[in-house]
């Protein structure tokens, strides 16, 4: 009789483990293939809106300010700096770049905004951070391990390596000069830095959302480059 | 319980049961990857 109840008892933990188990399989099997599938046809779809886009933005492109910010000391003689081209705001949820990074082979088309819905179609802007080849700090954000793992090899960057961005402006180039790892709520890290920076965040170690990646790149390259340089002179 | 009440029962719990793992899995997502933005 004790010998059936404890049979009994094995069984029904051993079915347990199992559905535990399958469970576990079933997770991984969405987090690392489902969400990658999801996030393909998201891109995909979203590199040919892009096209259409970017046109429709370089119609929009204007250029409002062709002078220095202002200064107290009345006496210095302000030079004209050289054109600044202002690139307009983008909708949360619009595409509105293409991020290029050789060093990882990543080619991957930007949305704006970083809420979670964001993230799931690919790396998205900070609403509230200057765009990419404007001056200020831009920041991008973007999944290490599911939806596409944009970011998974970002810790092979070194300083040095060079990330494109094109978007109406053109391509603009960024070098990369900091990588850091910080905790998720360092929102210094998105600060503005006088020049024209490029700022990616991913979580960090590979699956794990603990702490952040963070690399740092600043602008060698394009349309504005001759604007920040004035400024920064 | 008659056939078609069993076939309602059984489609009902199987949606809300997928609704259920959706929900898990994409909150448990998050610990993995929480898609890697600052401050939050």
């Amino acid at each position: 009789m004790a010998a059936g109840k404890q049979s009994r008892y094995l069984a029904i933990t051993g079915r347990t483990l199992l559905g535990i188990g399958l469970l576990i399989a079933l997770f991984l099997f969405y987090q690392l293939f489902v969400t990658d599938f999801i996030n393909s046809r998201s891109q995909a779809a979203a590199a040919d809106e892009l096209v259409v886009v970017l046109a429709q933005r370089r119609d929009d492109l204007k250029s409002p300010s062709t002078t220095a910010p202002s200064n107290t000391t009345t006496t210095v003689q302000v030079a004209e700096l050289p054109e600044l081209i202002v690139e307009p705001e983008v909708p949360v949820g619009e595409p509105f770049a293409r991020l290029i990074i050789d060093r990882i082979a990543l080619d991957a088309v930007v949305f704006e905004g970083v809420d979670r819905t964001t993230l799931k179609l690919g790396p998205g802007h900070m609403p509230g951070t200057p765009l990419p080849g404007q001056p200020g700090n831009a920041v991008i954000s973007g999944h290490r391990t599911t939806y596409g793992r944009p970011f998974y090899e970002l810790d092979l960057l070194v300083v040095g390596d060079e990330i494109e961005v094109e978007t109406a402006l053109g391509i603009s180039t960024y070098s990369v000069r900091e990588i850091l790892i910080v905790a998720p709520t360092d929102v210094w890290v998105t600060d503005n830095i006088d020049g024209a920076w490029l700022t990616l965040t991913t979580c960090h170690p590979r699956f794990s959302a603990a702490e952040r990646l963070i690399i740092q790149a600043e602008l060698i390259d394009g349309p504005n480059l001759e604007y920040v340089e004035a400024v920064a002179a | 319980m008659k056939r078609w009440q069993r076939v309602v029962l059984i489609v009902l719990g199987s949606l809300v049961g997928i609704a259920a793992l959706f929900f898990l899995f994409e909150w448990a997502g998050d610990l993995l990857d929480s898609g890697g933005a600052i401050g939050g």
